[in-house]
């Protein structure tokens, strides 16, 4: 029915997260209409994106620069560092608008049997991190599932005895709920009245 | 008739045997006769498919649609004591992909879990005819259902029980001896495992008061119910806390053999359900066909007025040739609970004269 190029487009747009086969239609029909004012734009600026974005090699966010502006911000309060399993629960804290502090983004969470090991989360550069920079308070802002359960029991043993306090998000965020999921003003709450854990 | 809570109506398209029928279902009891192949078990399933599960057939959604059809539907009224008169769809639309859908009131559910909520359904069928003495996890699972059908928090400490469990026997098969990681999943463990066991007792205290008021009064033998297993004896004398502990500490001290072994040796996933026949004082496994069946039937009773008082969906209980294996005593103190249960009652059977005494509560069905 189509040539090999909206085929292309088609499949690979219906492999975004939250799309499929017919939304992926949609979407390329969109663009393939509105040349000028979308599709061009667009390739103009994902070229952009993939050319100027990093990693930042201190928190695991994304930003332009090599140390994202959260980590260089003076207005930010280093002494307090909060651990995320993803960037998208980085950003879903920072919607809220709650958090001054830094963050540490784990990029998952430990799991045998998705073969997740705490080397791969650099819980070991995370756990350095906390011991050489000053850190009094790391809040384990976890998702309420096994394995960020699981995650967040192995980091504070890994923290134990150091002159810290730990915090958890408080209670109230739904078993097998996912922090990007929530609404902002559950977050808020959850982060305003975390809770020593 | 008495108005009851429960399918008033029922619609069946292009299902199994059906290619179309329509039947008025307002009464308690809804007797469904005919010789054998005639439907009548197609009937129950149908309305088991009202449900989040697979139904009275465990059936894959292709074997349902009648032969030379793509798509099936099941749609019924419902009498709902709080929410008033509902309406459920169930069904193929019978597109490429086979793909069961629920509906209610013309919406979509989003889970299937979500009918679970409206009608609570229990069965009892042929095919569970060896319950008391097949393997134990289907006597589990059969407390387990009950148990969070009206404590979706059972449901949640179970998954997570069984999560955990997969990931320590993965770490331990591939030799991970990460003692941090180990305790974090083992601690999990232990305190969903004693969650699971604490709350399968408080179903089994409920059921046993239900029993012992309203089964034995009206001449049902008695009979016993009850959990055993490690943490089940932990409990008796421990503090859930202490239990936890103990339980955890077993755990990190059988490592390698849970290694080799895989699982684990102690859990609620070792406990079963067993059964006294009290008036031989005959251990289930022990009884005759007849015995047993009266044990299951004690429990599908018990268990379905459990869910009719603590449940807040509509109870269902579907009956499966039930009457076949029953001499007439047993029959008629069948049919007094049946009459007693304030549960809308689905029952097939070959002959209608076997249904004679349930005439006052009754209407009747011959596919
Ligand atoms: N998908 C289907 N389409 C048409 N007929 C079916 C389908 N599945 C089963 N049947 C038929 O339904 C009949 C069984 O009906 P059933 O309800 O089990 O009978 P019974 O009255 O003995 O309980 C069988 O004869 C079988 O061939
Ligand atoms: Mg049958
Ligand atoms: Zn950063």
């Amino acid at each position: 029915m189509f040539g090999q190029e909206i085929q292309q487009l088609i499949f690979l747009l219906s492999r975004f997260p939250g799309l499929g086969p017919r939304s992926g239609r949609r979407l390329a029909l969109h663009l393939l209409k509105k040349k000028e004012t979308t599709l061009l734009p667009l390739i103009h600026t994902l070229q952009r994106a993939a050319e100027a974005v990093k990693v930042c090699s201190e928190c695991g966010n994304l930003d332009t620069s090599p140390v994202c502006s959260i980590c260089t911000s003076t207005k930010r309060d280093s002494k307090v560092l909060c651990v995320v399993e993803e960037i998208s629960d980085l950003w879903a804290l920072e919607r809220s608008g709650e958090y001054h502090g830094r963050y540490f983004v784990l990029g998952g969470k430990l799991s045998a049997i998705s073969g997740v090991k705490p080397e791969d989360l650099k819980i070991p550069f995370l756990v350095n991190k906390i011991k050489t920079s000053g850190i009094t308070e790391v809040v384990l802002a976890l998702n309420p599932t096994l394995e960020g359960q699981t995650t967040l029991y192995y980091i504070r043993e890994c923290l134990e005895n150091l002159p810290l306090k730990i915090t958890g998000l408080a209670h109230g965020v739904p078993m097998g709920g996912e922090l990007d999921y929530l609404d902002d003003a559950t977050l808020t709450t959850a982060m305003m009245r975390r809770q020593v854990v | 008739m008495p108005q009851t809570n429960g399918v008033v109506s029922l619609y069946l398209k292009d299902f199994r045997s059906y290619g179309e029928l329509v039947l008025d279902t307002r009464a308690q009891i809804i007797v469904i006769t005919g010789e054998n192949g005639r439907g009548k078990t197609n009937l129950l399933e149908a309305v088991s498919l009202l449900s989040p599960s697979k139904g009275i057939r465990k059936a894959k959604t292709t074997d349902l649609p009648k032969f030379g059809s793509k798509s099936w539907g099941v749609s019924a009224g419902v009498l709902h004591s709080i929410h008033g008169d509902l309406q459920f769809g169930v069904g193929d639309l019978g597109e490429e992909t086979p793909k069961k859908i629920i509906r209610m009131n013309g919406e979509t559910l989003k889970t299937h879990q979500d009918i679970g909520k409206m009608i609570t359904q229990l069965w009892l069928t042929p095919a569970m005819d060896r319950f008391v003495v097949d393997a134990p996890s289907g006597r589990r699972e059969f407390i387990d259902h009950i148990g969070w059908t009206f404590n979706l928090e059972h449901a949640t400490h179970i998954s997570t029980y069984e999560h955990a469990m997969k990931e320590r026997s993965k770490l331990l098969k591939d030799g991970v001896r990460d003692k941090i990681w180990l305790e974090s999943l083992e601690k999990t463990i232990a305190q969903m495992g004693v969650a699971i066991v604490s709350w399968r007792e408080t179903v089994l205290v409920l059921l046993k008061k239900i029993i012992a008021e309203l089964l034995i009064p009206s001449g049902f033998p008695r009979f016993e119910l009850n959990f055993e297993g490690d943490i089940e004896t932990l409990i008796q004398n421990k503090s859930a806390l202490e239990a936890e502990a103990f339980f955890q500490e077993k755990l990190g001290l059988s490592r390698e053999l849970d290694a080799i072994k895989g699982g684990s040796s102690m859990g609620p996933h070792r406990s079963d359900l067993s059964f006294l026949f009290c008036p031989k004082n005959t251990p289930g496994y022990l009884c005759s066909t007849g015995e047993q069946k009266i044990l299951i039937l004690g429990l599908v009773l018990s268990s379905i007025k459990l869910l009719e008082l603590k449940s807040q969906g509509v109870p269902l209980l579907l009956l499966d040739e039930v009457i076949a294996h029953l001499d007439p005593i047993y029959r008629r103190i069948l049919f007094d609970q049946i009459k007693n249960l304030k549960v809308q009652t689905w029952m097939t059977g070959i002959d209608i004269k076997d249904f004679q005494d349930l005439r006052s509560h009754s209407i009747y069905f011959s596919p």
